[in-house]
């Protein structure tokens, strides 16, 4: 299906796109577009406007320090599955993003607009439990830091406020070794179909 | 996710997800800090999996399969994470 009109701007900054954001307007911030573009398309959502926070530097990237990790929430998932030194120490990170949707996803998709949109049926969630990560929270009224336990709090829904952007993801020192983790089957939550057919592997 | 020193479990997390509105942390997979992790005791742990959580049925899995499935899934990521920790 073709979703309702809106605009579409790009944040010169992240407190531009924290200024800009205003559901009960209809203003939303876009990352990778993932979860929100088919939203759109099958008009469970509606918007009149966009506002592009994906390209922001700093809302993406992965640290790996010895205390632990600190991903920004525009991260692709390539991008995560791209960073050795958090493959290393969290493989289950790792374990779980190969198996999100598809190439094409993976490319687009960002770790924290996934997160966000709390499907019950993905996979990084539960990862997050697991690993005891903490987001961090920003609005144009300030900053706070939410433990994954409670941050999920029902079916696509967070404890995050209307006005709030998820902006990090801070995973505490991993075990020696990385520990042992494992994930026992893949679910169903992925959508194996990107919303727009322009993303594609960059060759190496 | 386990960790392990001398033998022994030192830290374990257990999340579910796909099996309720909500992915959670099991809390019965903290019994096996302390322990070798030997087969009773996994399994045992696992049990608690579904414990006090309304767990979803659709057209892929009803609740009562979908709980089952929960506690064997549970058991073999605990087995394989047990596997894989140093």
């Amino acid at each position: 299906m073709i979703p309702t009109g809106f605009d579409y701007v790009r944040a010169k900054s992240l407190g531009d796109a924290l200024k800009a954001i205003n559901p009960k307007k209809g203003v939303k911030v876009v990352a990778g577009g993932h979860t929100l573009l088919p939203l759109l398309k099958l008009r469970l959502s509606e918007v009149t406007r966009l506002v592009d926070i994906g390209h922001l530097k700093e809302l993406r990237g992965v640290t790996v320090q010895k205390t632990g990790a600190r991903i920004g929430a525009a991260t692709t998932y390539r991008e995560l599955l791209e960073s050795r030194p958090l493959g290393e120490r969290w493989p289950l990170i790792a374990e779980a993003t190969a198996g999100i949707g598809d190439l094409q996803v993976r490319n687009r998709g960002t770790i924290g607009g996934g997160l966000a949109h709390a499907d019950p049926a993905a996979d990084m969630p539960a990862v997050m439990l697991a690993l005891d990560a903490s987001f961090t929270l920003r609005s144009r009224r300030g900053k706070r830091t939410v433990r994954a336990r409670d941050f999920f709090k029902d079916a696509f829904t967070t404890a995050m406020k209307p006005d709030e952007l998820l902006v990090d993801i801070t995973l505490p020192a991993a075990p020696a070794g990385g520990g042992g983790g494992a994930r026992a089957w893949r679910t169903s939550a992925s959508i194996r179909r990107p919303p727009a057919t322009r993303s594609r592997e960059r060759p190496r | 996710m386990i960790a392990k020193a001398s033998g022994k479990v030192t830290h374990a997390a257990l999340a579910i997800t796909g099996v309720s509105d909500v992915a959670y942390l099991v809390t019965s997979a903290g019994a096996l800090v302390g322990t070798g992790g030997d087969k009773d005791t996994i399994a045992k742990a696992a049990e608690g999996a579904v414990a006090g959580r309304r767990v979803s049925g659709d057209i892929h899995a009803p609740a009562e399969y979908r709980s089952h499935l929960a506690v064997v899934a549970a058991r073999r990521a605990l087995e394989t994470a047990l596997s894989r920790a140093r």
